[in-house]
């Protein structure tokens, strides 16, 4: 194989699993969807009516 | 299931290529190696995010409030940056797999896509807000708006022509290094030593400012050094350069430099633009214009507000590259089959290159666009970095705490307890700026 080639050539890595949840990630996740729902919904809203200036 | 995931990723890692960088820094400690180590995805993360936006966030900061508390809040934030980045970089190392990829593979095709989404959203109104430094930038030098978006446009598409990550990364490296001029900027500017010692002993004067102005800085500086595309962004790039266990030492001098060099450079821009809180400026006269550049120029004379614009240019020609490349990684790791390296050419990688070249191209076509919200985009940009960087930080403190990939290399107490303090500080500030925005739309003036 060429230097360049060499260079080029990426090994491809096998998928990961899922990753099992523990109790706390479960709890960070659902966190999440709550923080990205609110946030989204006041965004959404304060958008409608006029972003602060 | 440590030992067999462990084992499978290191097994493959082992035929990583382009490693002769690495292997030459360790072993033969050669002076151009050890920089080429030195300067990697860290320095670049973090002098990229001392983009165009964040030193227009440090100058808005000095500015309205002079030398005081956001002086040294402004150095918390990098600590906090080097906290969050140093986690990014471990994990390339050790597993081998970008920020996309990993969610992806780990947490579903939901976590994996609504991250990707998330992120080239945020990098869309990131990359307009460079474009507008690079055109404020090159407006002071009288350069048409056009001339400016052809000059970043080209700037992006010539970083990776040529299909190699190592060429890429020394442009933008040595693009970044000039980020320090505004520290020459500071030096015109000539803060008073005294008020400088006194604010970072004291954090203060606390700003006379009203909850809403006050937060609104607050999220504005923490989403200038701590957002989603440098976690992406170094744990590819990191992967990209070909990092393993081995590099962890180099790579946290690497973040650690990086933060070093852009704290220096992001309060340098604070001290620079205090002067104008000192003769009472209105900035409103000058939001239109070249800015910071044109309001200074009569305090702290021409040489020093041409470097001022000079900086801006620097500041948003290097977070064009890599926030570009952030969400070139980000649809890479996420599209299954596709190429996503710079050692890649055109032709092996298309999708990647087009997302990296397409994205500056659309941000540059919509600061064109006639009457379109430029000053609204501008202020938001770090604001909505901030709103998201929760998401992101969810995912990579999860994942660095997960044993079954990281063995050893897992987050240990400290780390935990550094993290998730910025985590909650950095969802804290955002939600509490969007409950006051959401109040004041509704009508309801409670500050």
């Amino acid at each position: 194989m060429s230097q360049a080639a060499d260079l080029r050539a990426r090994p491809t890595l096998p998928p990961l699993p899922p990753m099992p949840l523990g109790r706390t990630a479960r709890a960070a996740l659902l966190g999440l969807r709550l923080f990205l729902l609110l946030i989204t919904a006041m965004a959404v809203f304060t958008f409608l009516h006029g972003a602060p200036r | 299931m440590t030992q067999s995931l462990g084992g499978v990723i290191e097994g493959s890692f082992a035929g990583q290529v382009d490693r002769r960088r690495g292997f030459a820094g360790r072993n033969r400690r050669r002076l151009a190696a050890m920089i080429g180590l030195l300067v990697g995805p860290g320095v670049l993360a973090m002098l990229g995010e001392n983009d165009g936006p964040s030193m227009l966030s440090y100058a808005t900061s000095g500015a309205s409030y002079g030398v005081g508390f956001f002086l040294p809040f402004i150095l918390v934030t990098f600590a906090a940056a080097y906290v969050v980045q140093e986690m990014a970089m471990r994990l390339a190392a050790v597993t081998g797999r970008g920020y996309g990829e990993l969610v992806f593979q780990r947490f579903g095709r939901f976590w994996g896509w609504t991250s990707a989404a998330d992120l080239v959203v945020t990098n869309l109104v990131t990359l307009v807000t460079e474009v507008i430094a690079i055109r404020l930038g090159m407006g002071f030098f009288g350069v048409p708006a056009w001339g400016a978006v052809v000059c970043a446009g080209v700037l992006v598409a010539a970083a990776s022509w040529g299909g190699r990550y190592a060429r890429w990364e020394r442009l933008a490296a040595g693009l970044a290094l000039f980020n320090l001029v505004f520290v020459g900027v500071a030096v015109f500017a000539r803060p008073s030593p005294g008020a400088v010692v006194h604010a970072m002993a004291t954090w203060g004067p606390l700003p006379k400012a009203g909850a809403a102005a006050f937060l609104m800085i607050v999220v504005s500086n923490i989403g200038a050094t701590v957002t989603p595309w440098m976690l992406f962004f170094q744990q590819s790039a990191s992967v990209d350069k070909g990092m393993t266990v081995r590099d962890l030492p180099q790579g946290r001098r690497n973040t650690a430099a990086g933060a070093v060099l852009a704290a220096i450079a992001g309060c340098a821009a604070f001290l620079a633009a205090a002067p104008l809180f000192a003769h009472h400026v209105d900035m409103s006269r000058y939001l239109d214009g070249a800015g910071f550049a044109q309001a200074l120029r009569p305090i702290i004379g021409a040489p020093g507000a041409s470097l001022f614009a000079l900086g801006l240019i620097e500041a948003g020609a290097v977070a064009m590259l890599t926030i570009s490349a952030s969400s070139a990684y980000a649809v890479g790791e996420v599209v299954k089959g596709v190429g996503r390296s710079f050692d890649a050419s055109l032709t092996e990688a298309p999708l990647f290159h087009a997302t990296n070249i397409g994205m500056a191209l659309l941000a540059g076509l919509i600061v064109l666009i006639p009457g379109a919200p430029l000053l609204a985009i501008s202020i938001n940009a770090n604001l909505l970095a901030t709103l998201l960087m929760p998401a992101a930080l969810v995912f990579l403190l999860i994942m660095s705490n997960d044993r079954a990939i990281m063995g050893e290399h897992a987050n240990g107490r400290v780390r935990n307890v550094l993290g998730v303090s910025i985590a909650v500080l950095v969802a804290v500030a955002g939600a509490a700026y969007a409950v006051v925005g959401f109040l004041g739309a509704i009508g309801f003036k409670a500050f």
